[in-house]
């Protein structure tokens, strides 16, 4: 017979009685699904430990320092230049290049405002963007060519300081010692005020940040330098008496993360492991229990001219089937869990064709180890026996 | 075409032996309608399982056609039953979670051929046993006298040289029993050589030669006179 047939003539008899099939199966789809899970897990932390851990796009190794002001009110940010010297000056282990991650987007500053000190946040553009003006005009693109000190500024802030919207237009601000026209009010409630971003970050004063980023010689030890230079910041960072340093070690944090998983990648193999076995004796009972209730099937089809061979292969590829189905969607199980769980971690789970072809391997092989004595049995039925 | 000569079958059970087949000397031609008659326990089932070479466990010589079957391993039993005898059974055995047509293909793909090259094959028989339209239904929603024509045709369907037919009407009614029989006699007619095995006298008569079988030994072998 071929062997098209044979599997045919085996996923008949499995539909014929789904609902055994399918229960059979469930052991098999959790073991596999549980496997699936914790390594895909594994692969994700792995990945993220060696693309984010110390190591940039370009093989240079960096950690980064953020800044957090004690006073909620006070905004300016954490970070100038002579941070950077200072730490450049300390000759920090390891540490080659010391850089302040600028903030790019919306930044809190401190303004001169109608002669008093406020504290405001502002939008940072790069051109004009389109939205209602309620005094005044908008920025246009002549005001970013030229650089002009222009900015527009919330009504909110506008009459909180002018009391109408059209009294702050012609009125200016100062920021970092660059005074900025305001030549509109428009309407918005995120920030108080929008400047032109390249005016900004290019004035004398502009580098400034919540955040510093080291760059470290080749085969340095990043959390060494990274310490030493916390270490530093804390005694004489230009804001340390207003806020706190911090080092967040990702290396740490992940070296930790994949100790844990590895703890728990052998529990649950533990436990997968005996899900198995006891699937498989599940699958090997219910070829047992097949094998003798189609008793009459297995004459009939020796008569007809089927081998023993045919008959053993029959069995046994039902057995597969079987337990390969439940490896599948065991897999699909596996897989949605795994990307589930990666929602609340600092990583993404990742399926490997390893998973995969432990998926597919695990259940086949548990289908034939299972499978293959029912199968055997059912092969070396005697014929005159059971046509009786 | 089958020729016993001094066909002897014993087997123990419980540490006593069983003679149960003594001496049989039995030839058959092809196109014959035979009927074996004898009591349960007379040795006529043994006898049909080693005609058929269900059993290959017996002394003595078994020629059919030129082929010596004692000779043969049980590997090479299987293809040549797959070859040459089709069966037919009391409780008709179909396998009743497969379609009738299903059932029919079984002797074919046993034999190596493909399921697309078969239908028309199938079809015929079906046509040939009375049943033409009941292929895609399954044997459990059939009645007892049509599934014992399905197996008729899964029987025909390989194009055997003999039929072996194990009490076929045991299970059915007199009426279904006599349309049976009319079907044996029309593929008999057509040349279908049948050996039908019966406890039954009636069913005897309805054969054209009857062998007796009393005690593992033939004591009557005589052609029915019509």
């Amino acid at each position: 017979m071929r062997f098209s047939e044979l599997v045919k003539a085996s996923w008949h008899a499995l539909i014929a009685n789904p609902k055994r099939s399918f229960l059979t199966t469930i052991g098999i789809i959790i073991g596999i699904a549980s496997v699936v899970t914790i390594m895909s897990l594994g692969a994700g932390v792995k990945k993220q430990m060696l693309r984010d851990l110390d190591t940039t796009q370009t093989g240079q190794q960096t950690a980064e320092i953020y800044y957090n002001s004690r006073d909620m009110f006070l905004n300016e940010p954490g970070f100038d230049n002579r941070d950077v010297t200072m730490l450049m000056d300390a000759n920090l282990k390891g540490v080659a290049k010391v850089e302040i991650l600028q903030q790019t987007k919306k930044i809190g500053m401190t303004a001169i405002i109608n002669d008093s000190q406020q504290a405001m946040t502002a939008d940072l553009v790069n051109k004009p963007v389109k939205q209602p003006i309620v005094a005044g005009q908008n920025l246009t693109t002549y005001d970013f060519e030229v650089k002009n000190p222009v900015m527009l500024m919330s009504d909110k802030l506008a009459t909180k300081m002018y009391t109408t919207a059209a009294n702050a237009v012609g009125t200016s601000v100062t920021v970092q010692q660059t005074t900025y026209t305001v030549i509109g009010v428009y309407h918005n409630k995120a920030a108080d005020a929008r400047l032109p971003k390249p005016l900004y970050l290019n004035s004398s004063t502009g580098k400034q940040g919540n955040g510093i980023k080291l760059t470290f010689k080749p085969g340095a030890q990043v959390s060494v330098g990274a310490k030493q230079a916390l270490h530093q910041l804390k005694k004489s960072g230009s804001h340390h008496r207003d806020g706190r340093y911090e080092y967040i070690d990702m290396g740490k944090l992940l070296k930790g993360i994949s100790k844990s998983i590895s703890g728990i990648t052998y529990f649950v193999a533990a436990i997968a492991g005996i899900s198995l076995f006891i699937a498989g004796i599940g699958v090997m009972n219910m070829m047992y229990i097949s094998v003798s209730e189609r008793t009459q099937e297995i004459g009939v089809r020796l008569a007809l001219g089927a081998t023993p061979k045919n008959i053993m292969m029959q069995f046994l590829l039902e057995a597969i089937i079987l337990t390969v189905s439940g490896g599948v969607i065991g897999l699909v199980i596996g897989t949605s869990v795994a990307a589930v769980a990666s929602m609340a971690m600092p990583f993404r789970a990742i399926v490997t064709p390893a998973s995969v072809a432990l998926a597919f391997g695990v259940s086949t092989a548990v289908g034939i180890v299972f499978g293959l004595l029912p199968a055997k049995q059912a092969a070396n039925k005697n014929l005159i026996d059971i046509l009786r | 075409m089958i020729n016993l000569k001094n066909i002897n079958k014993s087997y123990s059970q419980g540490g006593n032996q069983f003679h149960v087949l003594h001496d049989i000397n039995l030839a058959i031609d092809a196109g014959e309608y035979v009927s074996i008659i004898g009591q349960s326990g007379s040795g006529k089932s043994t006898l049909i399982n080693i005609i058929g070479f269900l059993d290959d466990q017996f002394e003595g010589e078994y020629q059919f056609n030129d082929t010596q079957i004692q000779t043969l391993k049980r590997a090479e039993l299987t293809p040549f039953r797959n070859a040459s005898v089709g069966f037919i059974f009391q409780n008709f055995k179909l396998i009743r979670t497969m379609s009738v047509s299903d059932n029919i293909a079984l002797p074919l793909l046993y034999a190596g051929e493909k399921r697309r090259q078969v239908q028309a094959r199938i079809d015929e028989q079906l046509t040939r046993v009375g049943l033409p339209d009941v292929g895609d239904k399954l044997p459990t929603a059939l009645s007892g006298g049509q599934q014992q024509r399905v197996s008729i045709a899964r029987a025909l369907v390989a194009n055997p040289s003999f039929l072996i037919a194990d009490e076929p009407t045991g299970a059915l009614d007199s009426r279904t029993s006599a349309e049976i029989m009319q079907l044996f006699k029309e593929l008999n007619d057509q040349g279908t050589t049948i050996i039908l095995v019966t406890h039954d006298p009636n069913v005897a008569a309805a054969t054209k030669r009857t062998v007796e079988i009393l005690d593992g030994r033939i004591i009557a072998d005589s052609e029915v006179s019509s």
